[in-house]
């Protein structure tokens, strides 16, 4: 049968990886491009995006290359027993410091927004609980999960997007400027954080249907990512300008919160626009939980019935993790500077040394 | 134990296992003035007497007249009992089990072998009309606890020789007889053969009712969920069968099983496709809204009420605020009382006699209603809230996913007491991860809100709304691959 068979379609890749990557970093991504790069922040964004849309060929064309065995195989394949263990347990912290940031950052913005007197903890405990829930469920589970949520994310921000779109007066976009490189540079360390969802690349490929056409759908999703961030850095700087935007603390929530629907028998829009993101962050936590649990059976080589115990022990992992950062703005500061170095090695180089590996007929340790 | 051809033993053996059963009736003929001796046996009540008189006293007792013992066994099945099911049996056991199933059994000295003449007359109510599946337009008979009159209905409306009827027993002591139908060129066939493991590995004393069967059958047997479909209706049987889907009918039960089942399924009503598409389309978003209703409107009150009054207009949040000034009660206990009052309502609703469950009615609406209110014990926008949420309820045409959906309503209730509406988000994403978690032999449950594209997206066109019949060209996700498209460009 199609189902239970532990195997996701391309729409489901591209539904996960969509809401993988639509994180609370795009909260306030565009305060920080605009700091970074004033008026040319729209313009960054966009090359940014083109860029981690080639970037991700780099770990579909691994998968394509290396179609046998893990993430565990290639590694070791590639680097060594030794080696190979260190990058894996590189790639383990990566997901957990991903996770951790996102929690607690998803966790500190519905405190501050909507339960002011609710522990952050509790906060956390509770979406950890849905992402835990999925998590256990399985590759498939998520993948139908992300097809439905797609939907109920997608069309209500396309409606506002669209409403902010007519709604807005363009003259604090002109007159048009243009990037430095060095703007473009620190413009692409910001979004690589938005492209987090990139790194669960290593993990899917035993689990696609069909993943000799995975690059192309890899593409498109990576693309249509970077051209939703694009149109809200876009959109914010046509709202508020690039001085009041560089100041602002989630400039996307409070520019969507400004559309107003005639009829509407709710005020307070924001409140309910983080609907958003608890569905995204959700769907990124159950595959750090899920991704991470599958890295501890493949590296200690155990049985996949050992998963659910890894899994409780990520649940620990991150919670306790979360607490680190003392609050929202320290946890922030702290993904700005080791998300980047992170996404650097895993994104960018251990993908290229991979590819060269496979390209000069290296096979998986399988 | 084998029948042996000393009739003396056989009867000794059978009175001995029929002991202080008064219901069951021996006879023994003598055959022309004592050449032989003829034993039948057959439950009083649960034969039909008119045609074990007719077609086989009267014709067996002239027969033995006239014919010695010679072959007189067998010329009474092949010549003179003038009933359709005849067959031979050959031990005690079968007797046993021919007799309790309403079939006479004849045993005859010097033979061992026994006849076995189908003579069931079930005491039935007739075929009523549906109670649980109620239709403005269409066919109004439902089934009955009779599984042949069952079968019969379901056939009259598939006249193709490619549906088939597989007969099983289930139970150790009850042998209730079981029918799986299923078209035979439309049904996947590892559906079926699991089923039919299903049900030849199913170990218990006593099969009461189909519920047993469905709840033995499901994966998930912890979700609240069903897996599976039950319906009362005959022609949403038929349907389902030309779907590719398997139905088990059992006996002493008016509901049929049908299998795989979605999500979409149970929201599917019989009527649905009788009447034109756009009111149609109009009442399924409907059902499904009231279902989003029936699981979070006490979770959004809740929320909105005491955690964030600043979501809602000024006037509405000040209005709430003074109907509710003097309740001793906070929300969430104003809320709790009511929906455990309705459930209260509900049950007693169920079990009273017709005569007194519409008095029922009237005092739960007034005690609930305007006593309570006016006693200062809840506010009227609860009992607005809650009976919203029951009616809500009312509205999908399928009472089992109904019973999920009730007990799903109280995971919203409890988080969206604790987190306010983050807890109704919380609570909802739970329950979707749940329901995506879920399959029925195979096909996801939320199926086709996902994975859709396995059969090129066509089953959206009867999911949320429904497409005009002419549109509709492929059978759904349960049929056989090779089957999808309905031959001759006809619905």
């Amino acid at each position: 049968m199609f189902a239970e068979n532990r195997k996701i379609s391309l729409r489901q890749l591209q539904a996960l990886l969509l809401l993988d990557c639509f994180g609370t970093t795009v909260l306030f991504l565009p305060a920080e491009l605009a700091r970074l790069s004033g008026k040319a922040c729209w313009v960054v964004a966009l090359l940014s995006g083109v860029v981690f849309a080639v970037l991700s060929l780099l770990l579909t064309s691994v998968g394509k290359r290396l179609p046998q065995g893990t993430v565990v195989d290639w590694c070791r394949g590639c680097f060594g027993n030794f080696f190979g263990a260190i990058v894996l347990i590189g790639l383990a912290m990566k997901l957990l410091l991903d996770g951790m940031l996102e929690l607690r950052m998803f966790s500190e913005i519905v405190c501050r927004s909507m339960l002011p007197t609710t522990p952050v903890w509790a906060i956390s405990l509770v979406v950890l609980a849905v992402a835990g829930s999925l998590a256990a469920q399985g590759t498939e589970c998520r993948g139908r999960m992300a097809e439905i949520l797609f939907f109920l994310v997608a069309i209500p921000l396309a409606v506002i997007l669209l409403a902010v779109a007519i709604s807005s007066k363009y003259h604090r976009i002109l007159p048009l400027e243009l990037p430095s490189v060095s703007e473009i540079g620190s413009g692409i360390a910001a979004m690589s954080i938005v492209f987090q969802g990139l790194t669960f690349l290593y993990f899917i490929y035993p689990d696609l249907k069909r993943p000799a056409r995975s690059r192309s759908a890899v593409l498109k999703s990576s693309a249509l990512t970077g051209l939703v961030v694009t149109a809200m850095v876009f959109f914010c700087l046509a709202v508020y300008g690039e001085g009041v935007l560089s100041e602002k603390l989630l400039p996307s929530l409070q520019m969507m919160e400004r559309v107003s629907f005639t009829g509407v028998f709710l005020t307070r829009q924001d409140v309910l626009l983080l609907w958003f993101w608890m569905a995204s962050v959700s769907v990124f936590l159950s595959g750090t939980l899920f991704f991470g649990s599958l890295l501890g059976v493949q590296m200690f080589r155990q049985q996949e019935t050992k998963r659910k115990t890894w899994l409780w022990v990520w649940l620990a992992a991150v919670f306790a993790a979360s607490f680190l950062p003392e609050n929202l703005s320290t946890a922030y500061h702290l993904r700005m500077r080791l998300a980047l170095f992170f996404n650097l090695i895993y994104l960018v180089i251990v993908p290229f040394v991979l590819l060269l590996f496979a390209g000069k007929g290296g096979k998986a340790d399988v | 134990m084998q029948i042996s051809k000393d009739l003396k033993k056989n009867t000794a053996a059978i009175k001995e296992a029929f002991r202080d059963c008064g219901d069951i009736i021996m006879r023994e003929f003598r055959i022309r003035g004592g050449e032989g001796t003829l034993f039948m046996i057959y439950t009083d009540n649960i034969v039909d007497g008119d045609a074990i008189q007719d077609f086989i006293m009267t014709n067996v007792m002239a027969r033995c007249e006239m014919q010695g013992t010679k072959g007189l066994l067998q010329s009474l099945m092949d010549e003179v009992i003038s009933i359709g099911e005849m067959s031979k049996i050959t031990t005690l056991q079968q007797v046993y089990d021919a007799v309790l199933l309403g079939d006479t059994a004849i045993l005859m000295d010097g033979n061992d072998f026994a006849l076995q003449a189908s003579t069931k007359g079930f005491p039935s109510r007739g075929v009523n009309k549906a109670e649980t599946e109620v239709v403005v337009q269409g066919p109004k008979d439902a089934f009955t606890e009779l599984m042949s009159v069952n079968v019969v209905l379901t056939r009259r409306r598939i006249r193709d020789t490619k549906l088939k009827l597989k007969r099983k027993k289930v139970g150790r002591r009850s042998k209730t007889d079981v029918a799986l139908m299923y078209m035979e060129d439309l049904v996947r066939p590892e559906t079926l053969k699991k089923v039919e493991q299903q049900l030849d590995n199913m170990d218990l004393d006593h099969l009461p009712d189909s519920g047993y069967a469905e709840q033995l059958l499901e994966k998930r047997q912890y979700s609240p969920f069903p897996q599976l479909q039950m319906t009362e209706r005959p022609d949403k049987t038929a349907s389902s069968l030309l779907e590719g889907r398997v139905a088990i009918l059992v006996d002493n039960t008016p509901y049929a099983i049908l299998l795989p089942a979605t999500l979409n399924t149970f929201f599917q009503a019989a009527e649905d496709y009788y009447d034109r598409w756009e009111i149609m389309s109009f009442i399924r978003l409907i059902r499904y809204g009231a279902a989003f209703l029936a699981v979070t409107l006490p979770g959004l009150y809740i929320a909105f009420s005491v955690y964030h009054p600043q979501l809602m207009p000024t006037a509405l949040a000040l209005k709430v605020a003074a109907t509710r000034a003097a309740i001793p009660f906070s929300v969430i206990g104003e809320v709790l009382i009511m929906e455990l009052a309705f459930e209260l309502l509900r049950e007693a609703g169920i079990r009273l006699p017709s005569p007194v469950s519409s008095t029922i009615g009237i005092v739960g609406g007034i005690i609930i209603g305007s006593a309570a209110v006016e006693a200062g014990l809840v506010s009227p926008a609860v009992v607005i809230v809650s009976a919203l949420t029951g009616i809500g309820s009312f509205v999908i045409p399928n009472v089992s996913i109904v019973s999920g959906l009730r007990i799903s309503k109280y995971l919203v209730i409890l988080l969206a007491s604790v987190f306010g509406i983050f807890g109704v988000w919380a609570a909802l994403l739970m329950l979707l991860a749940h329901l995506a978690s879920l399959t029925s032999y195979g096909i996801p449950y939320l199926y086709p809100f996902c994975s859709s594209s396995v059969n090129d997206d066509m089953d959206w066109e009867d999911s949320i709304f429904r497409l005009p019949l002419s549109k509709m060209k492929r059978r759904p996700i349960f049929t056989r691959p090779s089957e999808r498209e309905r031959k001759g460009g006809d619905v």
